[in-house]
C-alpha cells in the first residue's frame, strides 16, 4: 500500500468518528477523485472561426489570449470576443426544460414562452424528451408536423455543422420526416432572381479578382457595399486576403464612389465620394443612369446584342413608351434624390471609364428586391464591360472576401444530411418531406394549409407543429418580431439547441447546450473564395458545464431513434474529420498538389496552398465574352436575360419579366406613415447577433444600449442629444438605443444595426419594450416578391423620440430572467 | 475540542455544505434527514454556529407532518433560480464572477483553482462537469487541505490563505447575491452558512496564531501567513 493510501485511509477514518461532526460523514461525500486535474491543452493551439485563423492561449485550463494567425494580413479585431463569447454569463450550462412544458408535456402554457423558468434535467431526460415528441409529432401530424430547416450563421467546420447534423439524424433515424428550408437570408432574393437572369446564383461567385480591378478598373462603385466592414467575416475561416488589395486600390488614387445613405466604413477608408442616396429608391437611380445612357448614346448595343436577351423589350419601359412614365435622370432624382445632373454625369464616367459595379445584398432584402441586382445587371450589360478586366458588375465583393484568386488548393467535403442535400450548396436543398423559403417561416406558422407561390410553383404551407433550432436566432434574424412572438405560440414544442441563451433559446421548450466550436476538434478552410488553406480547429478547452457537441447530440439522438450506426458510419469526431481531410487529399495528384498525410497535417495544424499567377488573373465573364456560343450562360437563352420569358410565363403581379421600378409598401417619400426610415445594416463589430454579447459591445453600446444614428437635422427637430437613450417605434414594435446623432447619416434615415439582442421588458409580451435594441421588432416581415419569397429586412419605417421614462435595465447580456 | 478535532470538524462541515451548492437535497436525503442518523447529524451540525440556521431550516422543513415532495421540490426550485439558468435575479456560484472585472466565467480564480487541484492531485469526479472555481470545489478542497493538514501532509496552500484568498474574496458578495434571490429563505441561509463557516474557521486560525497556542497536531500552517505559491 502506498503511503498515499495509507494517508487517505488514516483521514477518512478521523473524518468519519473522531469528532463531534462525525455523523456527519455519512452525509457529506467527498466530491474530489485522487488523479490530476487535465485539460485538453495547455499553450498555444491553432484553430479558427468566422472572423480568422488564431492562436489561442490557455493557461491552467483557462483560455487567456488570443493571437491572430501569422498568415492573417488583417486580422479582425473580432477576434477578442470570441474568447469572451466562450465564459460569456450567457451560456447554457445545463439541459434544461420550460416548467410548463416539462408538466404539462406539449402545447403547455405556449404564450409563457419568453416569460418563464426554466428546470434543469440530466441529458437522459431531456433527449428522452426530444425523441418521444419527434414520434409523437411524426405519427400525428405526419412527415410535415417537425420543422428542421434550421438556419443562421452555425459554427465554422466540415462536421460539427449541426444544422447538417440535424437534418442527418432526422434523415436516417425518422426517414426525412421533417420540413425543411430552401435559400437564405442573405441574399434571398438575389439568388432566386440571379438564375433566371444569369443562370449562377452570383452571389456566392468568384468575382474578378481584385489584382485586376487594381491593374484595370478606373472607377469602382460600392452601391449599397461596406466591404471594409463585412469581410471581417467568412462563412468558413476568414482569411481577409481583400485587404492588401483595397490597401493598393487606396494608394491607387483610384476613383471610388459609394451610393448608400450611410457614409460607411468603405466610405471611409476609401475618402470616396458619397452619394447619400434615399432608402430604398436604388433601382430608380439605376433606370435614371440607364436613361442618361440611352439617350445619349453611351450605352453598348453591340454587347446588348451579342450577349444578351430581350434588351428591345425592356427599352420601352425604359424609355416610357410602355406606361407614359420616360425613366429620365429627372424622373429618379425625384424618388431617389440624388440630383438628375449627377445621375446623368455618372451614366458619362460609367461609360467612358473602366466601370466596376460592385453592390452589396442589403437592396434585394426590401420589398420587390428581386429588381435591385437584375436592374444592376442590365446597367452593366448597357455599359458592355461584363467580361472585361476591371468592368462589369459583382455581387460577392463584400462578402467573405470575395475577389480573393483562388489557390490551386484540394477541397474538404463536409458532413452530409444523409439525405438529398445539394453538394456545396446545402442552403439550398430540398431535403426534407416539404421545404419552405427560409424566410416565410413565421406565414408558415399563420397560414398552415394554405397556397403560396414561389418560383413559377404554388406550394403549401405545412402544418407544423414542433420546431427544432441549432445553429442559428431567428428571434434576431427574422423581421417583425412581435409577429413572430404571436406566430410562435401555435407551436406544441420548441426545441433550442445552442451554446448561449439566445432570445430564440428563451422562447423554447427543450434547451440543449452545445459546446462552441473552440471545446471539439473540427477542420475547415481558410478562405471561402481563396481556399489557400486547410486549417484542423483543434480543441481550445475542455467543453464547460455540461455541454455536448453537436456531432454527440445528434448522433444520440439519431441511436435513440434506433439509427445510430447509420448516423456514426462507425466513426468518431477525429475518424470523421481524418476522413474528409484524407478524401480532399486523394485530389491532390490530378491538381499538382502536394498534400501532407493526415497525421502530419493534424500536428502541423495548416496546410497552406499556392496561388497561382493565373489565379490572379481571374476575370468573371471573360471565357463567355470570348466565346458565347461555346461557353453560353445556365438561362433558357444561354445569354444575360434583361428580359425573363420564364418569369413572364410566371404572371406574377408584383414582379414582372423585366426589371422595373415598383413602390414598395413602406419607404421615404411613399407609402408608409412614419417619417424616418430605418437602415437595418450590418454590424461593425460582431457578426448578426454573434459576439453581441461580448465585452466588444463596450466599444459601441451608448447607455448600455444598442447604438442609433441619427442625423444632426433630425435629431435636433426632436431635441435629442449625442448619449441620449431614445426611444424608436412604429407600429410594429418599440426599442430603446442609445443616440449618436451624426452628418454621416442622410437626413430622414436613422442607423440600428441588425443582430441587437432582444431584450422584452415584459418577457414574451408581443409588443413589448425592447429594452437593448433589436432592430427587427421595426422591420417589415413580409416577403420580397412572389418569385423569390425573400426577407424584407431592410423595409420599414418609424420615430424616435427622446425616452423620458424609468429606463428598464438591459439583462439578456447575463441569462434569463425568469430564473 | 483539539485543534485536530477542530480542523477535522471543519473540514466535515465543508463537505456537507458543499453538497448544497451542487445540486438541491433529493427525496431520500431529506427522508434520512427525518430519521434518527439525521437528526443526530443536524444535531452535531448545531455544534458550528455557522451551521445552525443551516440546520434549522432542515429539521424545519423535514419535521414529521411536512410533505416532503413539496420541500423537495421547493429546494429544486430554489436551487434552479439560484444557480442553474444565471441572468439578474440568480446568484451565480463562481468566483470568477464576483472577482473579475467582466463578471465572466472562467476567469483567473478558475485557472487559480485548477492549479491547486492539479498540486493537490485531484480532480473532478466524472459526471460533475462545474467549474473549477464552483462555491463547492473550493469548499471540498478547502476540506481536503483541512484534512491534509490534520494528517500533517504539506500543502500545496496554506489553509488559512486558501479559505481568505479564494473563499472570503467573494463569498460575502455571494451571500449578499444570494439574501436578494426571491427565495432567499433557502439559498440565502446556505451562503452565508458557507460564509460564516468560513469566517469563523479563519477568525479562530488566526486566533490560535497571534495567541500562539500550541496546535494539538504539527501544522504546515506558516506562521508569517506567507502564501505559497501552487
Amino acid at each position: 500500500m502506498s503511503n498515499h493510501t495509507t494517508q487517505t485511509i488514516t483521514r477518512r477514518g478521523v473524518l468519519k468518528g473522531a469528532t463531534a461532526l462525525g455523523a456527519l460523514g455519512a452525509f457529506a461525500p467527498a466530491l474530489l477523485r485522487p488523479g490530476m486535474a487535465q485539460a485538453a491543452t495547455e499553450g498555444d493551439v491553432l484553430t479558427g472561426s468566422h472572423w480568422g485563423a488564431f492562436r489561442a492561449t490557455v493557461e491552467d485550463g483557462v483560455w487567456t489570449k488570443v493571437t491572430p494567425w501569422d498568415q492573417d494580413p488583417h486580422p479582425s479585431p473580432q477576434l477578442e470576443g470570441v474568447m469572451d463569447s466562450v465564459y460569456s454569463p450567457s451560456r447554457i450550462k445545463y439541459p434544461m426544460v420550460r416548467k410548463a412544458y416539462l408538466e404539462g408535456g406539449p402545447g403547455a402554457a405556449p404564450e409563457d414562452r419568453g416569460s418563464e423558468e426554466f428546470v434543469r434535467v440530466s441529458w437522459d431526460e431531456a433527449l428522452e424528451l426530444v425523441v418521444a415528441e419527434l414520434r409523437r409529432v411524426s405519427e400525428s401530424y405526419g412527415p410535415t408536423g417537425i420543422f428542421a430547416g434550421s438556419y443562421g450563421w452555425k459554427s465554422s467546420g466540415k462536421l460539427h455543422n449541426c444544422q447538417a447534423l440535424l437534418r442527418r439524424a432526422l434523415n436516417v433515424g425518422l426517414e426525412g420526416k421533417f420540413v425543411n428550408s430552401s435559400g437564405d437570408y442573405s441574399t434571398g432574393a438575389s439568388q432566386v432572381i440571379m438564375p433566371h437572369v444569369m443562370g449562377t446564383l452570383e452571389v456566392y461567385e468568384q468575382q474578378t479578382v481584385l489584382p485586376v480591378v487594381v491593374e484595370s478598373t478606373d472607377v469602382l462603385v460600392f452601391w449599397a457595399a461596406d466591404p471594409i466592414k463585412t469581410n471581417q467575416i467568412g462563412w468558413t475561416v476568414a482569411d481577409h486576403d481583400t485587404y492588401p488589395y483595397m490597401e493598393e486600390i487606396r494608394a491607387s488614387g483610384k476613383r471610388v464612389i459609394v451610393i448608400d445613405p450611410v457614409r460607411t466604413e468603405t466610405a471611409r477608408f476609401f475618402d470616396a465620394d458619397w452619394i447619400p442616396i434615399r432608402p430604398h429608391t436604388d433601382v430608380a437611380m439605376m433606370l435614371g443612369i440607364a436613361h442618361a445612357l440611352y439617350y445619349e448614346d453611351l450605352h453598348d448595343q453591340d454587347f446588348l446584342d451579342e450577349y444578351t436577351a430581350g434588351f428591345e423589350d425592356f427599352l420601352p419601359y425604359l424609355t416610357g413608351e410602355s406606361d407614359g412614365v420616360p425613366k429620365s435622370p429627372e424622373w429618379a432624382a425625384e424618388i431617389c434624390e440624388v440630383p438628375a445632373g449627377q445621375i446623368t454625369e455618372l451614366a458619362r464616367l460609367f461609360a467612358g471609364n473602366r466601370t466596376m459595379l460592385s453592390s452589396g445584398w442589403s437592396i434585394q432584402r426590401q420589398h420587390h428586391g428581386e429588381q435591385s441586382h437584375w436592374m444592376l445587371v442590365t446597367l452593366a450589360s448597357m455599359l458592355g464591360q461584363i467580361g472585361l478586366p476591371g468592368g462589369g458588375f459583382g455581387l460577392s465583393y463584400h462578402y467573405a472576401n470575395g475577389g480573393s484568386p483562388s489557390a490551386n488548393s484540394v477541397v474538404l467535403p463536409g458532413i452530409s444530411d444523409g439525405g438529398a442535400a445539394v453538394e456545396g450548396a446545402a442552403w439550398l436543398t430540398e431535403a426534407g418531406a416539404a421545404s419552405i423559403p427560409v424566410s416565410r417561416i413565421v406565414e408558415m406558422l399563420e397560414r398552415p394549409g394554405e397556397q403560396f407561390d414561389f418560383n413559377g410553383s404554388s406550394v403549401t404551407f405545412p402544418e407544423v407543429k414542433m420546431v427544432y433550432w441549432t445553429g442559428g436566432n431567428p428571434f434576431a434574424h427574422h423581421q417583425d418580431r412581435n409577429r413572430m412572438i404571436k406566430a410562435w405560440q401555435s407551436l406544441e414544442t420548441v426545441v433550442v439547441q445552442d451554446f448561449q441563451w439566445t432570445a430564440t433559446a428563451r422562447f423554447a421548450d427543450i434547451v440543449l447546450p452545445a459546446t462552441t466550436s473552440y471545446e471539439r476538434n473540427d477542420i475547415e478552410h481558410i478562405g471561402d473564395y481563396s481556399l489557400k488553406a486547410i486549417l484542423g480547429m483543434k480543441k481550445v478547452v475542455d467543453p464547460v458545464f455540461e455541454s455536448r457537441t453537436d456531432f454527440d447530440i445528434s448522433a444520440e439522438i439519431a441511436e435513440r431513434l434506433g439509427a445510430g450506426e447509420a448516423f456514426t458510419e462507425g466513426k468518431d469526431e477525429m475518424a470523421w474529420i481524418r476522413g474528409f481531410y484524407e478524401d480532399a487529399a486523394r485530389q491532390g495528384p490530378s491538381k499538382g498538389v502536394d498534400v501532407p498525410d493526415f497525421d502530419t497535417f493534424w500536428e502541423e495544424g495548416v496546410v497552406v496552398f499556392d496561388i497561382p499567377d493565373e489565379a490572379k488573373q481571374f476575370v468573371r465573364y471573360a471565357d463567355y465574352r470570348d466565346d458565347p456560343l461555346l461557353e453560353p450562360l445556365g438561362t433558357p437563352t444561354g445569354k444575360i436575360e434583361i428580359f425573363s420569358r420564364n418569369i413572364e410565363k410566371m404572371g406574377y403581379d408584383d414582379c414582372g419579366p423585366h426589371p422595373m421600378w415598383m413602390e414598395p409598401v413602406e419607404r421615404l417619400g411613399g407609402e408608409g406613415s412614419y417619417p424616418l426610415h430605418v437602415n437595418s445594416g450590418h454590424p461593425q463589430h460582431r457578426l448578426h447577433s454573434q459576439l453581441c454579447g461580448t465585452k466588444l459591445r463596450e466599444q459601441y453600446a451608448v447607455g448600455g444600449r444598442e447604438p442609433c444614428v441619427i442625423n444632426t437635422e433630425d435629431a435636433a427637430e426632436r431635441g435629442i442629444a449625442d448619449g441620449d437613450v431614445v426611444r424608436v417605434f412604429n407600429d410594429r414594435g418599440q426599442v430603446l438605443a442609445g443616440a449618436i446623432v451624426s452628418d454621416d447619416i442622410r437626413p430622414g434615415v436613422l442607423q440600428l444595426y441588425e443582430g441587437g439582442w432582444y431584450d422584452p421588458v415584459t418577457g414574451g409580451e408581443a409588443g413589448a419594450l425592447d429594452a437593448y435594441g433589436d432592430v427587427n421588432c421595426l422591420t417589415v416581415g413580409n416577403g420580397t416578391s412572389k418569385l423569390a419569397q425573400g426577407n424584407c429586412g431592410h423595409t420599414g419605417l418609424a420615430d424616435v423620440e427622446k425616452f423620458t421614462g424609468d429606463l428598464p435595465e438591459v439583462n439578456v447580456f447575463d441569462a434569463p430572467a425568469e430564473g | 475540542m483539539t485543534d485536530a478535532d477542530r480542523i477535522t470538524s471543519y473540514a466535515l462541515a465543508y463537505r456537507w455544505l458543499a453538497q448544497f451548492f451542487l445540486a438541491p437535497p433529493d427525496l431520500a436525503m431529506l427522508e434520512r434527514y427525518r430519521q434518527d442518523e439525521g437528526q443526530r447529524v443536524l444535531d452535531a451540525c448545531e455544534t458550528l454556529p455557522a451551521l445552525v440556521p443551516v440546520a434549522r431550516m432542515i429539521r424545519d422543513r423535514t419535521a414529521p407532518g411536512r410533505d416532503l415532495r413539496a420541500e423537495q421540490a421547493a429546494f429544486r426550485k430554489a436551487f434552479g433560480a439560484a444557480f442553474d439558468i444565471g441572468g439578474p435575479r440568480s446568484a451565480p456560484p463562481y468566483a470568477s464572477v464576483y472577482l473579475s472585472d467582466t463578471g465572466r466565467l472562467y476567469q483567473a480564480p478558475a485557472q487559480e483553482m485548477f492549479r491547486i487541484l492539479k498540486n493537490l492531485h485531484r480532480r473532478m469526479p466524472a459526471g460533475i462537469n462545474e467549474a473549477p472555481d464552483h462555491v463547492s470545489v473550493q469548499l471540498h478542497v478547502a476540506a481536503e487541505l483541512c484534512a491534509r493538514e490534520s494528517d500533517g501532509q504539506p500543502l500545496p496552500v496554506p489553509v488559512c490563505d486558501f479559505l481568505e484568498h479564494h473563499l472570503l474574496s467573494w463569498l460575502p458578495a455571494f451571500s449578499r447575491r444570494c439574501a436578494r434571490l426571491r427565495m432567499s429563505d433557502t439559498i440565502g441561509v446556505l451562503a452565508h452558512a458557507a460564509a460564516a463557516l468560513v469566517t469563523d474557521d479563519v477568525a479562530q486560525r488566526r486566533a490560535r496564531q497571534t495567541q500562539g497556542i500550541a496546535h494539538g497536531v504539527r501544522s504546515n500552517e506558516p506562521s508569517g501567513g506567507a502564501r505559497i505559491d501552487p
